[in-house]
């Protein structure tokens, strides 16, 4: 992975470099180690002026020339345009089509691993079945990403995307090859296990170089005479694979078949090698004395000269005699240390355990020009037979760059114990470490965020705080993306993000003057000050249009009106119209009335409900008794003390000194509180008659 | 027995449907369409489910994968603007498109040349002043195309026709997320769990009925009629509950039934066996409804408190887990006024408040946890698409 | 592995000095000497220009967007000695306000985390800090510190608002009010905090370990550890990270000394990253290892990124 943005690298430094006075000790070393991290670079010729970058959401960065110090009337001279690039930090391979495959199914698989009960009443090797359950599906997916990669490889129509597809294959085989060296070493195997049958599997699976030469020979005329014959005899007995060595031996026409001669004698050898299996039942003290039994056979038939006269199955008996000297002789066959190591062990040392593997590796990469030469790769398998499990780690995620596979082998391993039995006294963080990166880069994905959140989910520490800022910062194109986001909120009880988000798709509906819609996002998040603020809104626009938009919604608010007591206003007076509308008069005034008496309705508001209160003072049924009039006419005294102060209307907050009303408002609003009075004395008359009738 | 067949995208999907049968088609639909969403790019895509393969067991050896033969296989696909909210099948080989773009895209498909291209485009068809927003929903009654969007807008196009043939403006103050067509009635669903009916006939803008869910304002997300008593609507919503409303009545729901943890995404009934309902969730799931076992003996018989909280239970704790559950609807939360009269021929759906009826509910899908965004079933097979990119089909249901 | 994914052609007519994403990393805002601020669409590797924003008679130096709970709203200040806030309607630009009460260069513009309302702090070549809020009547007040560094003032950042190291499970509105704090850096070597007491800004602490003027600062945002990050850099060479598990007593640890002047501090939302604009043209990524060391991000551990080969110089493609 890459540390820098190196840019415009064909530039001489002195020639750009500010004279400052620091350039006198600008000879110090960039980094300790004298390491270098890749440098990424940017073909901009601005950029040699000075660079300045900016992080943007997720893993991206805005990174742009700058004039160094920023100076007032320095013409830079520039003659393009200036360009800002965005860049992002992480891996790119999540845009691939068939990688995506990979992430989305392991995905189910990682949640079931986190989620998978271990036995615990069980010893550690009840439990080791079902892991190794999960790290074969694991493998199983990564399998199939490597075919897919390879067709796509195969299928690609430019070379460029060829070359990129390689690159995968190459990653995804090595990711592969890994893997299930540590699934033997680290899943599979019991303290003190025996390894060696895996470990021809792992070398079977992967190094099949021998079924080719097979074909390549037995496709010939003459396969005994075939250049691949005896390489492909080679590499299966050097694999353990008897039964296919005889297959190839017996095409060889030059031995007899009625005689037992040579060739009958290595068949015989071969047919009767001891496996060792675990569970066959059989001990490995039996399987010792066997193999002791036969290697003593084979030697002896050697040692006897069995083999003189055929110097190619003399090779053979000598591998399988475990004569150290022919491994090397063989050692282009194997082509790796790794694989020599296994098949010198076949012969070697059957019974050798996990932990004992280090013991032999030496002689192996001596064989091979020793350690100097090893590759990446070859160092994250020795790390791996080294059982340093955090080398293998760190090795790996340098060399493939590819945060999936670290963060899922870390957290395998994890979830079997290993990676604190391994001395890394933080064995949990460097489990969550690498999640959070794995998760990080799906957070910045445009689409993968729901799978980065739920790895977020399992990261204990810092998980929680990280999916807080990236799902903040999810753009919501639309409400269903927004309510899928706050889903995720919800979930996880993250309630200021779940209000921020309401409060932006909002502000959002209202910019769009949506003020239904509006409301409803202040609604669900609980949010009073919104909702007052939105409930002004509406009763504003009452008062300008005359009547209220969004009925639907304000008809039916329900109990959901208690938010806050602006909104409980705004839904009792659109009751009140209601009840208005429906010829419910009495009900109407009673509801006018609480209204005002219960100081629910904003000062400002008053003249318009006592307006409102006209044509019901004016009906030619008395509706407003004589109690309930002189309620009505305090609070008409109420504002005219207030009109006189010129305090009504911009009475309650100072913002609304905005609305300060015209002199021509003014008088008409004198009007109005006049007309109101003398309905409310003709009314009152009209009570005091019509009560005192009925007494 | 059913069996399920997983094949990842990378894509999210957001709406899937089946297409119709061909004119001289005999056997059932082996060809669906997908749309994505949240993608940088998003697509149409058109996929072929090849038959089942004969039998091949024994043959496939130890560690082998399952022959890809049975894998719905891409036919072909188109970019389409923004997340596909909505899709159609006009007919055999017409699809309708619905866009966040607020644009709605009629998209042909071409058998010969196996490609898709865009027949024709109503660019922001929704929109907040002009500038595009989410077109949520379609419905077609041929000629006539209805759609609703995230501005509350109800718009009638007919294909050839460039601008709309009726649009109402102000038919929702929130969004309008799903609608469907009966006869000349618009039946919409809302974010503030409301159903509206707008008969097209009328000339004026406002719904002639409002139904609303009682109590908390539960934002309904998606609504399918009953294919034969469309006065019958199953709706689901945020609350992950499946309500059946009649149409025939006032203002609330006949019945809910708790199901999924959270959103109900999308609901249908069997095309041809009415008696059975599909419904997809958030919450991963994706369930099969079965009434046809009617008049069936109770199963337990508990108080109807008590069974209806072990049911709540048993879905919300074992929601990933159980294969198949008995559910018996156990009364009405809310007061019903079905006349007794009309409850004789009424649908096993609507029997709500006697307690009779059983139902049967089984998960179609095991191991699933990413949400199910949208399902569709034609004969036995239905098909399902998720945000973990994943596209489900679950062959040979068990269809009485 | 870091890779170039979209280049915006900005169509400036002189350098560009600021560059910031939106909070959902969809737009970008960019400022120039040639007066205008820009903004593009850059969705899916696209750019559309949205708007040009016109007003300011001089070069703008930064720029900083508010969260969205407020509308689109950016803020930019300039040679002009002026401070404009835009405000977008129906995709219209419009200047919300205009703060203009600086005597020279206004250096550095920063809004306050969301939870303290429509909030802004700014800092000038004429060594004072000014801090302008939105009152809930649409009204502005601002409050001005003078001579907060002496020469100058070069750049602030907030402080986070979620108190370190506590979660509260209840909404932040109805959590006592959290303290308010900002960093300055400036021409005087010095890295100051401030804090508001009772309405007022009081200098908290003085933060002297720079040798020369302080270019940038930047305070992290915080994961949930009771650990406050600050990042400063300087004309020395010089990146600090200074940390404080209380709030008031701060230690510093030299991140790295770069060969010459770093212009620029800026760290990635969740604060693990620390990106380092240096005067050696170069930007380098730095992230704390799990042993507490400030590494350049070639591995996952130490740092030590041995297996990777520096890319060789190459010539330029002509």
């Amino acid at each position: 992975m890459v540390g820098i943005l190196y840019v415009d690298p064909h530039i001489s430094h002195e020639a750009v470099r500010y004279p400052t006075k620091m350039a006198a000790n600008g000879m110090e070393e960039d980094f300790d180690d004298g390491e270098q991290p890749e440098i990424t670079t940017i073909s901009d010729p601005h950029l040699r002026m000075g660079i300045s970058a900016r992080w943007g959401a997720g893993n991206q960065l805005a990174v742009h020339a700058a004039l160094h110090p920023p100076q007032e009337g320095v013409t830079s001279g520039i003659r393009e345009s200036p360009r800002v690039h965005e860049v992002r930090w992480g891996t790119q391979e999540v845009n691939n089509p068939i990688i995506r495959k990979l992430i989305n199914e392991t995905h189910g698989t990682f949640v079931a691993l986190q989620h998978h009960q271990p036995d615990t009443t069980s010893t550690t090797s009840n439990r080791k079945p079902q892991l190794s359950n999960f790290s074969r599906k694991y493998r199983s997916v990564i399998r199939a990403c490597l075919m897919q990669l390879k067709q796509a490889e195969e299928a690609a129509r430019d070379d460029v995307t060829a070359e990129e597809y390689g690159l995968q294959v190459e990653i995804y085989s090595m990711v592969e090859l890994i893997w299930s060296l540590c699934e033997i070493l680290f899943v599979e195997s019991l303290p003190g296990g025996v390894v060696l049958a895996q470990l021809l599997d792992w070398v079977k699976w992967h190094f099949n170089e021998a079924d080719g030469y097979a074909r390549e020979a037995t496709t010939s005329d003459t396969p005994h005479l075939h250049d691949s014959y005896w390489s492909a005899i080679y590499l299966y007995v050097l694999q353990g694979r008897g039964d296919e060595a005889r297959k190839l031996l017996s095409l060889d026409p030059t031995r007899s078949m009625d005689v037992y001669d040579e060739y009958a004698s290595i068949d015989e050898l071969l047919r009767k090698m001891p496996f060792f299996t675990l569970y066959t039942g059989q001990s490995l003290a039996e399987f010792d004395m066997k193999w002791r039994h036969w290697q003593d056979e084979c030697r002896r038939r050697y040692s006897e000269g069995e083999f003189n006269t055929n110097k190619n199955l003399e090779t053979i008996c000598r591998i399988l005699c475990g004569d150290e000297d022919v491994f090397l002789e063989l050692k282009d066959l194997t082509e790796t240390w790794y694989r020599m190591l296994v098949s010198k062990l076949l012969y070697c040392n059957p019974t050798v355990k996990a932990f004992d593997l280090q013991y032999h590796v030496k002689a192996c990469i001596d064989a091979y020009d020793g350690h100097a030469t090893l590759g990446p790769l070859d160092n994250i398998l020795l790390a791996a037979i080294e059982f340093d499990l955090h080398q293998v780690i760190k090795e790996s995620s340098s060399l493939l760059g590819n945060w999936w596979f670290v963060a899922h082998l870390a957290d395998l391993l994890f979830q079997c114990g290993q990676l604190e039995s391994h001395s890394l006294n933080y064995g949990s963080n460097l489990r969550e470490f690498l999640l959070l990166d794995y998760a990080s880069s799906l957070m910045s994905h445009p689409s993968l965020w729901q799978v980065g959140a739920s790895y977020l989910d399992y990261c204990p520490e810092f998980g929680r705080y990280y999916l807080e800022f990236y799902l903040e910062r999810l753009p919501l194109q639309t409400e269903q993306k927004a309510l899928k986001v706050l889903r995720e909120c919800e979930k996880r009880d993250m309630k200021d993000i779940s209000h921020s988000i309401c409060k932006v798709m909002g502000v959002r509906a209202l910019r769009n003057e949506r003020l239904g819609s509006a409301l409803s996002w202040a609604l669900r998040s609980k949010d009073a000050s919104f909702a007052t603020f939105l409930a002004d809104r509406f009763l504003s626009e009452y008062s300008s249009k005359g009547g209220f938009s969004s009925l639907d919604l304000l008809d039916n608010l329900g109990t959901a009106m208690v938010l806050s007591d602006r909104l409980t206003f705004l839904g009792k007076y659109r009751e009140f119209h209601r009840l208005h509308e429906e010829w419910e008069f009495k009900s109407a005034a009673n509801l006018l009335l609480q209204l005002l008496t219960n100081r629910m309705a904003p000062k400002k508001f008053w003249l318009t409900l006592l307006t409102d209160a006209l044509p019901l003072l004016e009906s030619e049924e008395v509706i407003f008794s004589t109690q309930q009039t002189y309620e009505l006419m305090n609070c008409l005294e109420d504002i005219s003390l207030s009109f006189r102060s010129s305090a009504y209307l911009h009475g309650d907050q100072p913002g609304d000194a905005q609305l300060k009303p015209t002199k021509g408002q003014q008088e008409v609003e004198k009007q109005k509180l006049d007309l109101i009075r003398l309905a409310l004395a003709r009314n009152l008359a009209r009570a005091i008659l019509s009560e005192g009738s009925l007494e | 027995m059913a069996e399920t067949i997983a094949e990842f995208v990378s894509e999210k999907v957001n709406k899937i449907r089946w297409r119709p049968q061909g004119p001289q088609a005999l056997q059932q639909s082996d060809v669906f369409v997908s749309g994505s969403w949240d993608n940088e790019e998003n697509r149409v895509r058109l996929w072929h489910l090849p038959d089942t393969p004969v039998k091949t067991e024994g043959v496939a050896a130890k560690g082998q994968l399952p022959a890809r033969a049975v894998e719905p296989r891409l036919l072909c696909e188109v970019p389409h603007q923004g997340d596909v909210k909505d899709l159609k099948f006009l007919d055999y080989d017409k699809i309708l498109a619905a866009s966040s773009t607020g644009n709605v895209t009629l998209y042909k498909h071409h058998h010969n040349s196996q490609t898709l291209s865009v027949g024709q485009t109503w660019e922001s068809l929704h929109h907040h002043g002009g500038r595009g927003c989410p077109c949520t929903g379609l419905a077609a009654t041929l000629p006539d195309i209805v759609t609703v969007g995230e501005d509350g807008r109800i718009n009638v196009v007919r294909v050839d026709h460039r601008a709309p043939i009726r649009t109402i403006d102000d038919a929702d103050s929130c969004t309008l997320n799903a609608v469907s067509l009966k006869a000349f009635e618009v039946i919409t669903v809302n974010s503030s769990g409301q159903l509206k009916v707008f008969d097209l006939r009328r000339p004026s803008s406002e719904p002639t009925r409002i139904f609303l869910l009682s109590g908390e304002r539960i934002p309904l997300h998606c609504l399918d009629k009953h294919p034969g008593q469309p006065h019958i609507v199953a709706t689901g919503g945020q609350d992950g509950s499946l309500y059946m409303w009649d149409l025939r009545q006032e203002r609330h729901p006949v019945s809910a039934m708790d199901a999924h943890a959270w959103d109900m995404w999308e609901v249908l009934f069997h095309p041809t066996h009415p008696d059975h309902l599909f419904s997809c969730s958030q919450d991963g799931s994706l369930w099969h409804w079965d009434v046809s076992m009617t008049t069936a003996t109770p199963l337990a018989m508990a108080t109807p408190t008590a069974s209806r909280s072990l049911v709540f239970l048993l879905m919300k704790r074992n929601r990933l887990k159980f294969s198949s559950i008995c559910v018996q609807f156990l009364g009405t939360p809310f007061p019903s006024r079905l006349p007794a009269a009309s409850q004789a021929q009424s649908s096993p759906w609507l029997l709500a408040k006697t307690g009779k009826q059983k139902v049967e509910v089984s998960s179609l899908l095991l191991d699933n946890i990413m949400s199910v965004n949208s399902l569709d079933i034609v004969g036995r097979n239905v098909v399902c698409g998720t945000d973990g990119e994943a596209i489900y089909v679950v062959r040979n249901i068990n269809i009485r | 592995m870091v890779s170039v994914l979209n280049t915006v052609d900005t169509g400036h007519e002189d350098m560009i000095h600021d560059a910031q994403m939106d909070y959902y990393g969809v737009r970008l805002a960019t400022c120039s000497s040639d007066k205008t601020v820009k903004i593009f669409d850059i969705k899916n590797g696209g750019q559309i220009l949205a708007a040009e924003l016109r007003g300011h008679e001089g070069p703008v130096w930064q720029l900083a967007w508010a969260h969205p709970m407020y509308g689109n709203i950016l803020a930019s200040c300039s040679y002009d000695r002026k401070v404009i806030i835009w405000k977008e309607t129906n995709g219209q630009w419009d200047r919300l306000y205009e703060y203009a009460n600086h005597d020279s260069s206004v250096n550095s513009v920063c809004w306050a985390p969301h939870e303290f309302g429509l909030m802004l702090v700014c800092g000038s070549s004429d060594g004072a800090v000014s801090i302008i809020s939105s009152t809930a009547d649409g009204q502005w007040d601002t409050k001005k510190i003078n001579n907060a560094h002496t020469i100058g003032c070069n750049a602030v950042s907030w402080c986070p608002a979620v108190a370190a190291g506590s979660l509260v499970d209840q909404p932040s509105s109805q959590r006592p009010q959290q303290t308010r704090r900002f960093v300055t850096g400036g021409c005087d070597n010095l890295v100051k905090i401030w804090r508001e007491e009772d309405g007022q800004w009081k200098e908290e602490q003085k933060l002297e370990a720079h040798s020369d003027w302080v270019r940038d600062v930047a305070w992290a945002p915080s994961i949930g550890l009771p650990t406050q990050t600050i990042a400063s850099c300087s004309q020395d060479g010089r990146v600090i990270i200074w940390k404080s598990e209380d709030g008031t007593s701060w230690t510093s640890k030299v991140l790295n000394k770069f060969p010459d002047v770093v212009w620029h501090v800026s760290w990635s939302i969740t604060g693990n990253i620390l990106a380092v604009s240096g005067g050696d043209n170069k930007v380098s990524l730095w992230k704390e290892s799990l042993e507490g060391q400030w590494v350049c991000v070639s591995d996952v551990n130490k740092g030590q990124g041995q297996t990777i080969a520096p890319a060789e110089p190459q010539k330029p493609e002509q």
